[in-house]
């Protein structure tokens, strides 16, 4: 199983290297890469495509990463990576930041500061006086994402004409300013890393809190662990693609279907799940409807829904 | 191997026992009793040190000084709970093998050692051929059976075990009772069981614990502490004692 998403990996970066609307043979991207002869291939390739699809990938392995964490933490399996309002605040940050005509870099600092305040707002009203309580965190994010997308709805309804096809891109998942992936895939790398250390306790805490700590997990430090990872997964995949639904949510199920539930194996499967699918969808997303651009987060939906459907018809 | 000292155990709204003192031993088998809501699960978590007594204090006695912290107390006390409310979306012999995690190295994850530990307990409760199937689609009984089996994987030498039978069909009673009592009698381990069947208790338990319900509780060797008149005040209802060839036992007088 390692071994076939780790070829899908590869399959689904060389394609997003290869389909765009400069053509380039898949013989011509081989030789540009390996080689590295200098011309308008090697252009395209490196400055354009490499980077997007690397953010493709960085950011849908993280979904998918967030989506297994709080699956985990909430013991349900239909939690996904904005379940806690953290897409929410991302949001309203960038939309506020885009409805002034804030440019990338502005908009970028404005949804993770807001994605940072959902989750300052989550924790804090969950965590009160040393009680702590993950059915109330999952109440409490889930009221503030209500709230949260008010505004957001608000917001799109009183700003300026010109801004708001921009702003509905940004909401529907877009990762054509995903132009400095290497954070992204620090925090993936090192997200996954950890995940990996406290993967036997993954496993015990789906037996319910109790009892994995008569089993000896610190239940309540791995917790928090979990929320803080998860959070800082879904903030990073968000400033990075903007809310791109699906992806997180079905990565885990997909692999958990296949047989594979122990976090060792999972949480990597799923990453590797996660940024396959976003980077094949990616690549349909500029290529179906060229020269047009789809917003990713379409694709990911018109792909997922019949997919997840597809999936639990089959479950039992 | 577990001493409980002066402890005084309170829900809302009532007193489950009030200064309790006692002492369980290494080899003996303790049934824990009363009526429902009486404060027996309380009682295991008490036990168990997952929950604070609000008077007292509960201590694990070990020969072991490195005995310290939760990883190593898990290896020393098993607890099964009455609801283990999990998700749990792995198969048969990957929940067992959590009953290892205690055992197993933090990071290489669980060795030869705790997967055969892991294949004796599924053998033990006759589960060998589930070993592939996920657990959410098993009945109750066989979820039962799992549970346990992790616990006996586990390998603990006191067992805290929170209605250990419920589910369970009449030959798989028998079968985890005497499991149970042979790690007391031959493994020198240590039990204390929530029961509800008198038959059961006269037959595989050296000691009871009679929580009557109103704070006050009686405990000491079965023979001693098992009689009508405790038993009736207990459950509330009259009762007959019975002779059943092997033993003795108590049924509704009704």
């Amino acid at each position: 199983m390692f071994a076939v998403l780790a070829m899908t990996s590869f399959a689904s970066v060389i394609a997003a290297l290869t389909f765009g609307s400069v053509p380039i043979g898949i013989g011509n991207v081989v030789e540009t890469i390996v080689l590295g002869t200098p011309g308008l291939s090697h252009d395209v390739i490196w400055n354009l495509r490499a980077p997007r699809a690397f953010a493709a990938y960085a950011c849908g392995g993280l979904l998918a990463l967030a989506s297994t964490l709080l699956q985990v933490l909430l013991r349900n399996a239909l939690a996904d990576p904005y379940v806690l309002g953290v897409s929410g605040g991302a949001s309203l940050g960038a939309l506020l930041a885009l409805s002034l005509g804030a440019g990338v870099a502005v908009m970028n600092a404005s949804a993770f500061a807001g994605a940072i305040g959902a989750i300052v707002v989550v924790f804090g009203l969950t965590y009160r006086a040393g009680d702590w309580n993950v059915y109330r965190l999952l109440l409490t994010g889930v009221v503030l994402s209500a709230g949260l997308s008010a505004m957001i709805s608000l917001t799109l309804v009183l700003a300026p004409e010109a801004q708001v096809k921009g702003m509905l891109f940004w909401l529907m998942g877009d990762l054509s300013q995903g132009d400095a992936p290497l954070s992204a895939w620090i925090v993936l790398g090192a997200l996954m890393a950890l995940s990996l250390v406290v993967s036997l306790q993954l496993d015990l805490i789906t037996l319910g809190e109790l009892k994995a700590r008569s089993l000896g997990v610190a239940v309540i430090p791995l917790q928090m662990g979990i929320f803080a990872a998860a959070a800082l997964a879904t903030v990073t995949a968000v400033v990075l693609g903007g809310a791109i639904g699906f992806i997180g949510l079905m990565s885990p199920h997909a692999i958990r279907l296949a047989g594979v539930t122990h976090h060792r194996a999972l949480v990597p499967l799923a990453v590797m799940l996660g940024g396959s699918l976003l980077t094949i969808a990616d690549t349909a997303a500029r290529t179906v409807w060229a020269p047009q651009q789809l917003p990713v987060g379409i694709v990911t939906a018109l792909l997922g829904v019949p997919a997840m459907l597809l999936l639990l018809g089959k479950q039992r | 191997m577990l001493r409980c000292h002066e402890v005084t155990i309170q829900v809302p709204g009532r007193v489950v026992c009030d200064h309790l003192s006692v002492v369980f031993e290494a080899g003996q088998v303790w049934a824990v009793l009363g009526r429902n809501g009486a404060g027996k699960s309380t009682l295991i978590h008490t036990l168990a040190g997952l929950a604070r007594p609000a008077a007292g204090s509960v201590e694990l006695q070990s020969t072991d000084e490195s005995a310290r912290g939760a990883r190593a107390r898990a290896r020393i006390v098993g607890v099964l709970l009455q609801i283990e409310d999990g998700t749990y979306w792995g198969t048969v012999a990957e929940y067992v093998l959590l009953g290892r995690f205690p055992h197993s190295h933090p990071l290489m994850g669980y060795s030869r050692d705790d997967i055969e530990h892991a294949e004796a307990a599924l053998d033990a409760l006759a589960l060998t051929t589930y070993a592939g199937q996920r657990f959410a689609t098993l009945s109750g009984g066989e979820r039962q059976r799992v549970r346990i089996a992790q616990i006996i994987a586990q390998r603990p030498r006191l067992f805290l075990l929170d209605e250990p039978l419920q589910h369970l069909d009449l030959a798989h009673q028998a079968r985890v009772l005497d499991l149970i009592a042979t790690r007391a009698r031959e493994h020198g381990a240590a039990a204390v069981m929530v029961l509800h069947e008198p038959l059961w208790i006269t037959r595989s338990c050296t000691h009871v614990l009679v929580l009557a319900g109103d704070g006050t509780a009686h405990c000491g060797p079965a023979d001693e502490v098992l009689t009508r008149e405790r038993l009736e005040h207990a459950y509330g209802c009259r009762l007959r004692e019975v002779d059943y060839g092997a033993g003795r036992s108590f049924v509704p007088d009704v």
